[in-house]
């Protein structure tokens, strides 16, 4: 049942303020993290990933001393730009300050779960309810004032607690299945690197491997010595190749014409553009097309494993792995594995990127081609060794595309949710006794 | 312990002068400007700068003529060979600062300045049509203009008098840059930022000789040749300097700008361009140091030109016209160092490989730089710096006969703002101390390729690689910082960390699904 609320001003139920201003000569190389709009944004979207400036040891104390600084559990909202109102629950993450007039923070809370806040800020009424009360037409922006009056509907305490604790579970698991197919990557890849690339099992002495699997395959596949060829030393019996011998085929992808409304729709079919090879595996597209379309342009089907590598844009060189059959625009190139050579290829390509951009020409952009990719000098593996690795690496691709999977599932339950909970469509009775229980 | 260095000290140390005196000055300045283009407004400032700089001169020598010590005993300070055996401008009465400043507030001071101007000129011919006389005009506020000279009057006074020379110096190329980067796109043609000439001049290492650029702009390598000459411990005059300029403005600039710093150079006895009328046709030049204009497409081309050894250049870029006009200025023994777009390295059209291959055959390519994007107020295409080398054998250096030495220095420089880059001096000392450990100067360590950086290349390889210059397709892959975590250390962190993902993964499984019961979402 869902009941008019007439919610609370912010200001009455936290502080809200800015910092202190910090100038850019104060800026150091290193030091204290030094946070602007742009990384809290980031931090909210969970894109974040460094920090570029800094202020030193002894200004952060002084500043903290006297005005206090972020901790864990107080929220950073985004207060310049078009991406203004974006909040972000401060994690345990250590010391670090930030850029008044850029963010506004809000603390002491009092009967207010700043993670539920959080996710009312994001629903479409807490967004609703922010540009509301921001100023500016062409630069938004958002005043320490009218975050103090911004009208927020929430029910009482315990209940944001359950709802904050339902949705946070989610995501959670969501940063769960980041991190664990970070790991998963960084298994493969490091056996891929020890096997591929530096030959440790043709170096080690097969008593002193430790590892297991290490010691049957060295025993087994690998030669016990090296020989010469164009690329140095190689363990004997491999070979020196070119990309195109990995491959069944190899093509550029293509774009139906943009003005036949029926190659685009009903959109059928996955198309690929070259800015979504920027994740590691692709399990689904932004945009389909229409079997026509594919029929009409020279775009083509590719099949589940084929490796792709952007050849132009601001994502040229990047590589991933396609689970799942698709079709791709112009600036990708598609490689279509040999047998036993699926996860070989895409690991061997993603490694690859700055020798592919050295060849890369052009005077304004650099540009990569079928032709760079397909030459790339690479060493072969005889086809037990490829199979051993694709029959050891094939169960942590399989679970990071399910986690991959697994997470939009996630995303969407949790996207679902959000209004009805914040609204007490779905009543979270339950869920705060449960809460209570396990307290 | 947090290091200490502020953002400004970090820009300052890349782009050469740059204290804030000079910056607040300009900000004053900047405010006169009003409604002015940049580009109109940079002669009206610089020509006071100048007129400032040559009337301060003429004081220390005056001051020293009338106490009248040692050599000077007796002379008249109103004799103008007295000044002109010391090197230094004659400055009529009607056209010293002083005077000037005591008028600026009268309405006719635009004339008053114009006719200091032509003074200047008329007793000075080195100086003939280098000056801005526009400052009568009825377009310019005669107010402002009063309270620019009050400004510009007002450098004295901040240092010591006697180092006020040197101090306008400094203002003027600090103008000059801040003028660049205020005319954006059109800035690029008088201006060639400063870590990119340093570099050059610290690659090319001009002690001595005769210095040539054909397009030289505001003679930005002039100066800076002539500081290198100073810090290496030579003396003024070491070095002769040939410049030609087709924009008869910018070769004011240029004019100006040496003359200020007492560097006597030969422009030519007018402005010109290049490939229409070369000023200097029978000069052998030690160095060329150039930068000129990027990919050319509107030039004038003659197609029987004595220049065009190794191949008629398109007519749709100029980049291999210049290079040959370099190569044909060449002394024997000379060395070229020069800036062109990327496109050089590599482009095949129009006969341009042809051109490219037959210099490389010639082995006249000595160093190739690609250098990092973003280095230019005027674009952000990345560049690259060619080296040449009349003779690889000259005796002072190693043999370096059919040898080429690429370096790719694009992940070097740092941001000094959103959207332009900097070379560092570490960054500078780094590529030049490679050139010059390459070619075998003295004092300098043995040179070694560095993987992903530098490598030195012999001939049949450049032919190898179909005649391409691009340095990223010789120094292969930067070494890959030793992974310091053996495989087997490195598999066990990562499956712990796995299992205990797994662990995780499974409670959060279950509290997901229980709390997706609890809100009546059960199986």
């Amino acid at each position: 049942m869902a009941t008019s609320n007439p919610g609370f001003q912010l200001g009455e139920r936290c502080l809200v303020k800015s910092s202190k201003r910090v100038f850019a000569e104060e800026y150091v190389e290193v030091g204290i993290p030094f946070l602007r709009s742009k990384d809290v944004i980031d931090k909210a979207l969970g894109v974040f990933s460094h920090y570029d400036l800094f202020i030193s040891e002894e200004r952060y104390r002084d500043l903290k001393d006297s005005h206090g600084s972020p901790r864990k559990g107080d929220v950073l909202i985004s207060s310049v730009g078009n991406r203004s109102g974006q909040s972000y629950v401060v994690q345990d993450e250590g010391d670090f300050y930030f850029k008044d007039g850029n963010i506004l923070w809000l603390s002491d809370f009092t009967d207010l779960d700043a993670r539920c806040l959080s996710y009312w800020l994001k629903s479409s009424l807490g967004q609703h309810s922010l540009a509301s009360v921001m100023i500016g037409s062409a630069q938004k922006a958002l005043t320490i004032d009218a975050l103090r009056k911004l009208r927020v509907t929430l029910p009482g305490f315990s209940e944001q607690r359950a709802i904050a604790n339902i949705l946070g579970v989610l995501d959670e698991k969501i940063d769960l299945n980041r991190r664990m197919n970070a790991t998963l990557e960084g298994i493969a890849r490091a056996i891929f690197q020890s096997w591929f690339v530096d030959f440790d099992p043709v170096r080690a002495e097969p008593i002193n491997t430790a590892h297991e699997m290490g010691k049957r395959v060295a025993e087994s596949l690998f030669p016990d010595s090296f020989e010469n060829s164009s690329l140095g030393p190689i363990p004997k019996g491999w070979r020196v190749a070119r990309v195109r011998d990995c491959c069944a085929n190899i093509g550029n992808g293509g774009t139906p014409k943009r003005d036949v409304p029926d190659y685009w729709i009903p959109g059928s079919i996955p198309w690929l553009t070259s800015g979504e090879v920027r994740q590691s595996i692709v399990t689904s597209t932004e945009a389909y097309i229409s079997q026509r379309g594919l029929e009409n342009s020279s775009a083509k089907l590719w099949p589940i494993w084929t490796t792709v590598v952007a050849l132009y844009g601001a994502t040229a060189g990047q590589t991933c792995l396609v689970a799942t059959e698709l079709c791709a625009n112009q600036a990708c190139c598609g490689l279509i594995a040999k047998p036993n050579h699926r996860f070989f290829n895409y690991f061997y390509l993603s490694s690859s990127v700055e020798q592919m951009e050295r060849q890369a020409r052009g005077s304004a952009q650099q540009n990569l081609s079928k032709q760079i990719v397909e030459d790339l000098p690479v060493v072969i593996a005889p086809d037990a060794v490829l199979s051993e690795f694709e029959l050891r690496v094939s169960p942590m691709v399989d679970r990071w595309i399910a986690n991959l999977r697994e997470s939009k599932t996630l995303e969407a339950i949790r996207d679902a949710l959000l209004p009805k909970l914040l609204s007490g469509e779905i009543r979270v009775a339950d869920a705060e006794r449960r809460l209570q229980e396990s307290i | 312990m947090a290091k200490k260095r502020s953002a400004q000290n970090a820009n300052g140390k890349g782009s050469g002068a740059n204290l804030g005196f000079e910056a607040k000055l300009w900000l004053s300045a900047d405010k006169l400007r009003n409604n002015m283009d940049a580009a109109e407004y940079k002669h009206v400032v610089l020509g006071l700068i100048f007129l400032k700089y040559i009337s301060d001169t003429f004081d220390e020598h005056h001051a020293k003529l009338v106490a009248g010590d040692g050599d000077f005993e007796g002379a008249n300070p109103e004799d103008k060979d007295e000044y002109l055996a010391a090197n230094v401008f004659w400055v009529p009465k009607e056209a010293r600062w002083a005077y000037l400043q005591s008028r600026a507030k009268l309405p006719s001071i635009g004339k008053d300045v114009d006719d200091a101007m032509v003074a200047i000129e008329r007793d000075n011919p080195r100086l003939k049509a280098a000056l801005n006389k526009n400052y009568g005009r009825a377009d310019l506020d005669k107010h402002r203009l009063g309270e620019l000279i009050d400004l510009i009057g007002s450098i004295q006074l901040i240092d010591v008098a006697n180092r006020s020379k040197d101090l306008l110096g400094r203002v003027f190329e600090y103008f000059l840059t801040q003028f660049a980067s205020a005319e954006g796109k059109n800035g690029g043609q008088f201006y060639t930022p400063s870590c990119i000439v340093r570099l050059l001049v610290e690659m090319l290492a001009p002690y001595k000789g005769r210095i040539y650029d054909p397009c030289c702009g505001s003679g930005g390598m002039f100066v800076q040749s002539e500081k290198f000459v100073e810090a290496h411990g030579g003396k003024l005059g070491d070095i002769s300097v040939y410049g030609q300029e087709s924009n008869p403005t910018t070769r004011r600039l240029a004019i100006m700008n040496l003359a200020l710093r007492g560097i006597e150079a030969d422009f030519g006895i007018e402005n010109a361009d290049t490939f229409r009328r070369d000023l200097h046709p029978d000069l052998r030049a030690d160095f060329v140091l150039a930068n000129p204009p990027f990919n050319d497409s509107d030039w004038f081309r003659k197609d029987d030109d004595v220049r065009w050894k190794f191949g008629v250049p398109p007519k749709g870029s100029a980049n291999f016209a210049w290079v040959q006009h370099f190569i044909h200025h060449l002394a024997p023994n000379g060395f070229a160092g020069f800036v062109l777009a990327n496109g050089s390295m590599s482009s095949n059209q129009s006969g341009e490989g042809e051109i490219r291959k037959a210099i490389v055959d010639a082995d006249l390519v000595d160093c190739m730089v690609a250098m990092p994007g973003q280095l230019f107020y005027s674009t952000p295409i990345p560049v690259c710096l060619w080296f040449l080398a009349r003779n690889k054998d000259d005796g002072k250096r190693r043999n370096r006969k059919g040898e080429t030495l690429f370096i790719d220095a694009r992940k070097l420089g740092v941001m000094f703002d959103r959207v332009h880059r900097d070379l560092t001096n570490d960054n500078i000392a780094l590529i030049a101390d490679k050139y010059h450990s390459w070619r075998g100067d003295k004092g300098h360590v043995k040179y070694a390729d560095v993987a992903g950086f530098c490598k030195s290349t012999i001939a049949s390889e450049i032919a190898e690689h179909d005649y391409v210059l691009t340095p990223g397709r010789y120094v292969g892959a930067e070494a890959v910082e030793e992974d310091d975590e053996p495989f087997d250390g490195k598999m066990k962190r990562l499956v712990a960390e796995l299992n205990i993902q797994f662990a995780e993964s499974a409670k959060l499984e279950a509290a997901i699904k229980a709390n997706l019961e609890d809100l009546g979402y059960g199986d």
